[in-house]
Order: C-alpha cells, then structure tokens, then sequence
C-alpha cells in the first residue's frame, strides 16, 4: 500500500479526537520514521477500529452504540416491572414489597444516568466532537420518544419521559467535560480561562448534584415519609428504621452533601492538575515521575 | 510456527514481561519481541500499539513523552497495579502450563 494511502484511511478512520489523537499519529509517524516502511503496520483500517474500540468505547461502532442502547433498554424495562410489582392499595399492606420497588426504582434511573454519563464521556474525545454531541442528542431524544409509544399509550405523561432524557444527556454531556482528557494549555490567559469556566460549570453540575441527591433519599431512602402514620411500617421493623433515619436530621442530608463534597474534592483535584501541566509547559501524564518532581518543585 | 490464537490470550502478559524489565518505546518493544519471541508469535505494530493504548487505559502501564537518541518517543513502563496484574498473569500461566504439560506427557 501507498504510504499516503495507508495515512489517508487511517485518519480518516480514526475517530478519536483531540489530543489523543495526536498522540497517536505522532507515536505510529515516528514508528514510521524509523521503520522506514508502512508494511509492518498492517491495515490502516482494522488499526483505526483497534484504537477507536480501546478510546472511544460505545461509540467506536454502530453496532456497539446501538447494541447498548438496546441492552439498556431491556435491562431498565426488566427493572420497571420490578419497580411496580403491586397495585397500590397493596403498597401499604406489603411495606417490603413497596421498599424493593423503590430502591429497584432508583436503581433504574441511577443506570440511566450512568449510560448517558459514559456516552458523554466517549463522546468528548471524538474528532468532529459536535457532530457526534449533535447525533447522540438525536438518538437519545428518538429512543425515548419510542420508548414513551410503546409504553404510555399517548398518555398525558407523554412527555414526561422525553424531558427527563433530554435532561439527563444535557446533564451527562456536562459532567464528560470533567472526565475528558486535558488539553495542551500553553498560555496563562488560556490556563485562567479554562479554571474560571470550569470552576462555574463544576458549581453548577454541584448544585445540580445536591438536588439531585436530596431528592434520591427522599423519594427512596425515605419513601414513607408522606405517608400517614397509620399506613407506615410500624416501629421496630427495619424498613421503619431506615425510613426514620433519612426522613429528617443528618440522615436526610448526609448522602448528598456526601456526593455533592465528592464531586468537589474531584474539581478541585482536576483544576489543580489543569495550573500544574500548565505551569509545567506541557500536558504530562500526573503519575509519570517527571511530573512527580515537577509537582514537588511547584509545592516548595 | 506463529500462533495467533495464543498470542491473543497472552498478549498483556508478554507486553507487560517485556516492560517489567525495562521501560521501552513503541519501536523498541516491537524490535525486543520480535528478537526474543519470533519464533512463537508475529507481534504486528497494527496489534502492538492499541494493546499498548489500551493498557495505558487500564493503568497496567503508563507513557510518558520522553527524549530518545535525540527525538520525542513514548516510553512506557509498569505501574504499581502492572506489577500486581503481572505476578498473578505469570502465576495462571505458570499452573495453565504445568498442567497442559503433565496432561499432554500422559497422553498415548
């Protein structure tokens, strides 16, 4: 194969994006340079499918992304029939059955969040990123919709699912740019520009955060607490204990101001990395032992 | 005598005995595996660097833009956690061959 062939389909098959990218080509052109030939490097294309399978996860195929997408859906579909196993008046005479489909419940939305989260995530380290932002968007909004047809019947929930999905993908994309790779900074104002914008975004995914996991104990860990005295487990019983205790006091709060002082420590440990490898003049990887000495010459 | 079936079961356990030696770029690795397991298995660049790439990912090993005989290459080495993954891939194979081994002399 012509050496120009050989680079042409592998950058045009390489869908991983930004640095990384570079850091590819750099690495297999300097192979290159010292091999002399492109023969030992086999096919450009079946190489492009190897790196994009290893960075860029769901989404390095079609048939990944969709196949994902459709295990999801089983696996949440299986869970909603978990999440209401009883009819209501039923909930309150079964309180064990009522407390397994709420925690089932939460952990159908939690999975939801956490696909769209790792989407998001591949999605940031593609080439022509908007393009695949744009397209995950679309396809996000087109399962849900049919999702809601099958399910709803053209009810007036209708678009409730939709929403939600929409919400979360916003959500999901967001919070991606914190577990995207960090760019090559090469200037101050650069460096500035990237903290203050991170820094507003992380506030906001935080604030964001808390709601979301005030409204996660309450609707699941304490799914009695609107209920009436009479229709509530009685005292004594597990599934009344853990009620109480994060239906008001330390208990109520505890788990988000949990996950939402995590998500901090995270952005401040990710806003710190962005100052040194800026500092530094190069992006490096925080655990090789050039940045470790780095890291101590900037601490004294 | 390449055997590509076995290659791909053990790929992560030659690539990480190789790096656990020394740390070593991308040419010079395939050049090292090329001399010492030739016979064996055909370690082509197009598997070598996203099996590299890919262990990067999962923090058996870490590269670093190092200068080699005057140009920028990636150097890889062994993490803490490649280490650990190493010892027990070495111990698998280990009991994987002596028992391969025992079976096989028993055999008419």
């Amino acid at each position: 194969m012509m050496q120009q062939t050989f680079w042409n389909v592998l950058e045009r098959r390489l869908l991983v994006g930004g640095e990384k990218r570079q850091e590819i080509l750099t690495e297999l052109r300097q192979h290159f340079d010292v091999a002399g030939s492109v023969s030992t490097m086999g096919d450009p294309e079946l190489l492009a499918r190897r790196y994009n399978r290893v960075h860029t996860g769901v989404l390095s195929s079609l048939s990944r992304l969709y196949g994902t997408i459709i295990a999801s859906l089983l696996v949440l579909w299986a869970l909603s029939w978990l999440r209401y196993p009883v009819p209501n008046e039923f909930v309150l005479i079964n309180h064990t059955a009522f407390f397994l489909s709420s925690m089932f419940g939460a952990v159908r939305g939690l999975s939801f969040v956490v696909l769209v989260v790792l989407v998001g995530s591949a999605v940031t380290r593609m080439r022509r990123m908007w393009w695949h932002v744009f397209a995950t968007a679309m396809t996000a909004l087109a399962v849900s919709v049919l999702t809601t047809l099958l399910t709803s019947g053209g009810s007036a929930d209708m678009m409730f699912p939709v929403i939600t999905v929409g919400v979360m993908t916003v959500l999901g994309l967001l919070a991606s740019v914190f577990v995207s790779p960090l760019p090559r900074l090469r200037s101050r104002i650069q460096t500035i520009g990237r903290v203050a914008a991170e820094s507003l975004l992380g506030i906001a995914l935080g604030t964001v955060i808390f709601f979301i996991a005030t409204m996660f104990t309450e609707g699941t860990l304490a799914p009695y607490d609107l209920y009436p005295a009479w229709a509530r487990p009685p005292h004594g019983t597990f599934i009344r204990a853990f009620n109480d205790f994060f239906e008001s006091g330390a208990g109520a709060w505890g788990v988000a101001v949990l996950a939402t002082g995590a998500f901090f420590v995270f952005v401040l440990y990710r806003e710190r990395r962005i100052v040194l490898t800026s500092r530094s003049g190069e992006a490096a990887s925080y655990i090789t032992p050039a940045f470790r000495s780095r890291r101590k010459k900037y601490k004294k | 005598m390449a055997n590509k079936e076995l290659l791909k079961g053990n790929t992560r356990l030659i690539i990480l005995s190789a790096l656990a030696r020394q740390p070593m770029h991308g040419y010079a690795l395939s050049k090292h595996l090329k001399t010492e397991l030739a016979e064996m298995f055909k370690f082509g660049v197009g598997m070598l660097y996203p099996a590299l790439h890919k262990m990067e990912r999962e923090r058996l090993i870490v590269g670093a833009w190092q200068a080699v005989e005057g140009a920028d290459r990636r150097v890889y080495s062994v993490t803490k956690r490649g280490k650990r993954v190493l010892a027990n891939e070495k111990a698998r194979w280990r009991a994987f061959s002596s028992l391969v081994t025992n079976f096989v002399q028993t055999a008419v």
